[in-house]
């Protein structure tokens, strides 16, 4: 080999040179070196774009599997011969073949315990490109590196989660190890929906590590309001530009709905810290879309405790009187705060806490409001002054908040104070 | 945003086994296809990216690498090249083609870097890409190779021997010549360091 890509290899890998190195070539070597370090400073920005890009690519990849699987063989049914016997002795056999299909059928269902609730509420709830916050615990988990596939079982059923290194993973609101998703480890998901009942983990929020396996639900979408239907939210979903929106409602001594609700609703739900488990009743607005019902929401408390919502009917038995398992359920990073800086991505909050660092993930959903702004003004002046609330992760190396959802609010003349 | 070292032996986590997800992918396993995706799809983008001077066209590239990938599945042996030098190889291809047609048409500019900026670029970044990017031009194919699987994807030596299916020798014997050549460019196209 030769001598000076010998010392060249050296010196990139220490970033020294051995003792017997002369000047010259040691000057050759650094120059060279000057290069590579060039190459190197251009890394973080193509990652940038990298990861900004993979959401499309993948959902492209995603429907371009989907598309390549080999059609269903078409079903050929044999028309039965009739003779003078014939009608007799093949209808027998036939009906039994049919029976034991049947019963071959159950079997299988049975014997591979599958938990999809593949009714056409359950895949609408599931609409590709939405975002979605689903709770569940993880049944399993493969892959190594920066990538993993997590088999999560929820109340829609299983569903395979994708993580990777772009995924924040957060425990008691600090950043953890992808190793926390373990079977057994009770989850929130925040991600975006892919087909065939996969999800894009942004953020994935860690609880207790030994929970059993969740029960799927079987989903009914409400089509007419029903007087005091109020229940839990167990899953959210929004499309991508936030004008959609549905959860999924379990009503106690009633049935889990599927709910369609308007972006004002939407928008009061995810300003809880704990969208997933408030308790709100529904109504319906005059005008209203068919098929679309507003929420009537806890309001949230400067203790960080909520109120029932007013329409709410006064059972007790509506309200848990002990913590709520949803209030044992980990749940996604809230930040509130006014907008004091903007730096590309970059946006600095002022709130009562302090100065906190947000970054705003490509795929974020960013819903304006009644704000005057566009979603796409957040990143720029014009966002400066205005309150925003931030759900999401939190970045492991710089301890920054990632924004998987921006609600942004009303300037405001002056920032929080402590109160 | 997460380490990538962390977290490959936690309880219940399936082993790492890079032969058998290859022989899932080879089969055509989707939950192994979306794992190949996730795992590999940035460093393509980012290898695509670095011969092409248009982030649009390097996404299109790199999702075509997975399509062609997925498709030619079968036809892929996991007992020889890693799953990334697959797609590397492909992705080589791809880009190979690409500026072929470009040339055809009398479109090498599009090759550099675009100027107007991309959101998240600071300027002087801006600049360094599109100095990079002109300079880049002026290397050989395996040149260009070398830099990108070395000092963008951050490979080692012995990682880019595999994945260019040379020794490790022959790895810093074109590294070298890589950065010699880029430095030449660099000179030639004007590039200071500091400015």
């Amino acid at each position: 080999m030769d001598r000076i890509d010998a010392l060249l290899d050296i010196y990139l890998e220490s970033g020294a040179f051995p003792a017997d190195a002369t000047e010259a070539e040691r000057k050759e070597v650094e120059a060279l070196a000057a290069s590579a370090r060039l190459v190197r400073a251009t890394a973080a920005a193509i990652e940038a774009e990298a990861r900004a890009s993979m959401p499309e690519a993948r959902a492209r990849f995603d429907r371009f599997v989907v598309a390549s699987r080999p059609p269903a063989p078409p079903v050929h049914v044999g028309q039965p011969r009739r003779g003078l016997f014939g009608l007799r002795l093949l209808t027998v056999p036939r009906a039994l073949g049919l029976a034991t299909a049947l019963a071959v059928l159950i079997v299988v269902a049975g014997l591979t315990g599958s938990r999809l609730t593949s009714g056409p509420e359950t895949v609408e709830a599931l609409e590709v490109g939405d975002y979605v916050e689903m709770p569940g615990v993880v049944t399993a988990a493969e892959g190594t590196g920066d990538a993993r596939l997590i088999t999560v079982s929820s109340p829609l059923g299983d569903i395979l989660v994708v993580a990777n290194a772009a995924t924040s993973i957060v425990q008691n609101e600090a950043s953890a190890g992808i190793a926390t998703l373990q079977p057994g480890a009770q989850v929130v998901v925040a991600g975006t929906v892919l087909a065939t009942r996969r999800i894009a983990a942004q953020t994935v929020a860690v609880g207790d590590p030994s929970q059993p396996a969740t029960e799927p639900l079987t989903l009914k979408r409400l089509r007419e309001l029903k007087p005091n239907l109020a229940g839990t939210v167990v899953v959210l979903t929004l499309s991508p530009d936030g004008a959609r929106a549905r959860v999924v409602l379990d009503v106690p001594g009633d049935r889990t709905y599927l709910v369609t609700i308007d972006a004002a609703s939407a928008r009061a739900l995810l300003q809880l810290s704990r969208s997933l488990g408030a308790e709100v009743s529904i109504a319906r607005k005059p005008g209203a879309a068919a098929g679309e019902f507003s929420l009537d929401v806890p309001s949230p408390q400067p203790n960080g405790t909520v109120t029932a919502p007013p329409s709410a009917p006064a059972t007790a038995t509506r309200v848990p009187q002990s913590p709520s398992p949803a209030a044992q359920r980990p749940s996604l990073v809230r930040v509130e705060g006014v907008v004091a800086a903007i730096n590309a991505r970059t946006v600095t909050l002022l709130t009562l806490d302090g100065r906190k660092t947000v970054v705003v993930r490509p795929e974020a959903r960013i819903l304006p409001g009644e704000s005057g702004l566009t979603a796409g003004q957040l990143l720029s002046a014009d966002a400066l002054g205005h309150l925003v609330v931030v759900r999401g992760g939190i970045d492991v190396g710089t301890g920054a908040v990632i924004a998987d959802i921006v609600l942004i609010g009303q300037k405001v003349e002056r920032p929080l104070q402590n109160r | 945003m997460r380490d990538r070292e962390e977290g490959q032996h936690g309880r219940g986590m399936q082993p790492a086994d890079p032969e058998s997800l290859a022989r899932r992918a080879a089969a055509r396993d989707e939950a192994a296809w979306t794992l190949v995706f996730d795992g590999h799809y940035r460093s393509v983008f980012a290898f695509v990216r670095s011969r092409l001077g248009n982030p649009d066209v390097a996404e299109d590239i790199a999702s075509q690498v997975f399509e062609i990938a997925f498709s030619r599945a079968d036809s892929f042996d996991y007992r020889g090249v890693p799953i990334e030098g697959w797609l590397i190889g492909i992705a080589r291809n791809l880009v190979r083609d690409h500026i072929k047609k470009l040339v055809r048409r009398g479109l090498e500019a599009e090759l550099v870097e675009a100027a107007t900026p991309a959101e998240a670029d600071q300027t002087a970044t801006i600049d360094l890409r599109q100095d990079l990017s002109q300079a880049m031009q002026g290397l050989t194919e395996d040149q260009q190779t070398v830099l990108s699987l070395r000092f963008l994807l951050d490979k080692s030596v012995e990682d880019t021997a595999r994945l260019m299916e040379r020794s490790e020798d022959a790895v810093k014997n074109l590294q070298r010549r890589a950065l010699s050549a880029m430095q030449r460019q660099l000179v030639a196209t004007g590039y200071q360091e500091d400015g």
